[in-house]
């Protein structure tokens, strides 16, 4: 996208320019939450990808009445795309037949690189996350972490979200060590 | 509220046009708290857990599916919820807490992104972390699998080109006998040894190799090797010298076990570790021993290298113990290179706990 193609996209979301720099980074984050939901492996780049189009549209003179609206048309057209090309990736790749070779057959490494992950994590937390992952089925497992959430003087909910918070850092960790080691 | 809404849509066009509406407008927008046009919609319908479940799953039809999306994408706040969500099937998967129609969903239709299959290894992984260690798997006795690998006549259905029939059982024995003559060796050749160590007695020393599993030097000469015969985590805490043989953090120890441990006492002075490298690159080593937490606590350079008995050869490194706490600690190793010898290439890390008694 050149520079002139940016300015038009920005005076597309708003004339004022800080304005137009907040609902940039606002649009830059729905995108982002977007293609992470439909399991994209780089969102960042995939809503940087999304502004270029757009841009680039902007900057052939394309009408666009609604910034947002044409920038999802744009971003499932991405996710499209880059689902046919991981189709294509995957097809060589038995997935089930992997995924039980990790799940059945746990690597050695995997353990020691979690463990490390999880090591770096406060002493509450990881006896949180202990706590929160045991083996029970169905409603004894709701049961467990509703307790666990009146022992914490939280709603359930907030409790659940703040597992989704650990797990986002320990993962980031993990997966990480994971490709380095790859 | 929807008038107001069909309002500022009908006055967007003359809004972006003119100065003194837009001032107008952000006049009420930011002292009235209406919400901006753009991220304005209807969808304010909480949504349902079990709606996006089946919206991973393809279980969802088309048009439900794209409204789902749009409310994802239009509705911020939607972000955590549905993240939330698409966690826990995921541990309902490697959890086995699926019903077998969905597990079937789950693997046709959610897992169609690499992205995605590392969420499913990450979990896989945090569910190993979190059940309570598994005893390892009984070994066949190896009677049993030579039975099983193939004598003639416990599988005749399969045979059919009967040059082979013979073939396995005969490299399995033969195996065998090899592995009976090295042992019958070992054997021997400890018998001499032990003879010609009490042959030496007439000049003892300070302290004595006390087991197979612990390699321990006495006091007094701190920089003997260790036997390449050790164990691989054996230490005695109760002597001066103690021994410890490490792996590096990506080769799997036996047995599904975490990192090795090290028990030291008051007594011990000098902690000896022999770090296991699969091949020998360099002529010097470095060795930078640090917390799991990333606290620096010392660093060393060794030139000492035992070539193993297999491709494998061992670093040697002194660390005086009391550098150590009862942490989990990380040996960072790296070989020194360059013709100054100054640049330094990382090898391997070995993680290791140590305890003081």
């Amino acid at each position: 996208m050149t520079p002139e193609e940016f300015d038009k996209l920005l005076t597309h979301l708003d004339a004022d320019r800080e304005q137009a720099g907040v609902l940039y980074n606002h649009l830059h984050e729905r995108l982002v939450n977007y293609f992470r939901f439909k399991g994209l492996t780089s969102p960042e780049d995939a809503a940087d990808e999304t502004f270029d189009r757009v841009g680039v549209k902007l900057g052939h003179g394309e009408e666009v009445r609604e910034i947002e609206g044409y920038s999802f048309g744009v971003a499932r057209i991405i996710v499209l795309e880059q689902q046919r090309k991981q189709a294509r990736k995957l097809a060589a790749l038995n997935v089930v037949k992997y995924i039980h070779s990790f799940t059945h057959h746990p690597d050695e490494r995997v353990f020691i690189l979690m463990r490390r992950c999880l090591s770096q994590l406060p002493t509450k937390d990881r006896d949180l996350i202990a706590e929160y992952f045991v083996e029970a089925s169905g409603d004894d497992l709701t049961r467990l972490r509703l307790e666990l959430a009146e022992k914490m003087e939280v709603t359930l909910n907030t409790l659940r979200l703040r597992i989704h918070r650990l797990r986002l850092k320990l993962e980031s960790c993990f997966l990480a060590a994971m490709r380095l080691l790859e | 509220m929807n008038h107001t809404k069909s309002f500022f849509r009908a006055f967007r066009p003359i809004y972006r046009k003119n100065e003194t509406c837009q001032k107008f407008l952000k006049f009420l927008t930011s002292n009235c708290h209406f919400k901006r046009m753009d991220n304005d919609r209807d969808q304010t319908q909480p949504l349902a857990d079990e709606t996006i479940v089946a919206y991973l799953l393809g279980e969802l039809p088309a048009d439900e599916s794209d409204r789902l999306e749009e409310a994802v994408f239009h509705r911020n706040e939607l972000a955590e919820q549905v993240f939330v969500v698409e966690e826990e099937l995921v541990d309902d998967y490697v959890w086995d807490r699926l019903t077998a129609d969905r597990r079937a969903r789950f693997e046709r239709h959610y897992l169609i992104t690499e992205r995605r299959i590392e969420r499913v290894r990450f979990a896989a992984g945090l569910r190993r972390q979190m059940l309570p260690p598994q005893p390892a798997p009984h070994p066949m006795a190896w009677w049993r699998r030579l039975l099983k690998s193939g004598l003639p006549f416990t599988e005749p259905a399969t045979r059919t080109r009967p040059i082979f029939q013979f073939a396995r059982p005969a490299l399995a024995l033969l195996l065998l006998a090899a592995l009976t003559a090295g042992l019958w060796r070992i054997v021997v050749s400890r018998r001499t040894s032990s003879s010609d160590d009490m042959a030496r007695t007439a000049s003892p020393t300070p302290a004595a190799r006390s087991s197979p599993a612990s390699s321990v030097t006495p006091a007094s000469s701190p920089t003997a090797t260790p036997s390449p015969t050790a164990g691989g985590a054996g230490t005695d805490s109760k002597l001066a010298t103690a021994f410890i043989r490490l792996l590096p953090d990506v080769i799997p120890r036996a047995g599904g076990q975490g990192p090795q441990t090290l028990t030291l006492s008051a007594e011990t002075h000098t902690v000896e570790l022999a770090l296991v490298v699969v091949s020998r690159d360099y002529q010097r080593y470095r060795g930078v021993l640090e917390t799991i937490k990333g606290r620096r606590d010392w660093s060393g350079v060794s030139n000492q290298v035992k070539r193993g008995s297999s491709s494998s050869s061992e670093i040697i490194f002194r660390v005086p113990a009391g550098r150590f706490q009862s942490d989990d600690y990380l040996l960072r190793l790296s070989g020194v290179t360059g013709q100054d010898q100054q640049r330094e290439e990382p090898v391997d890390d070995y993680p290791f706990t140590v305890v003081i008694k």
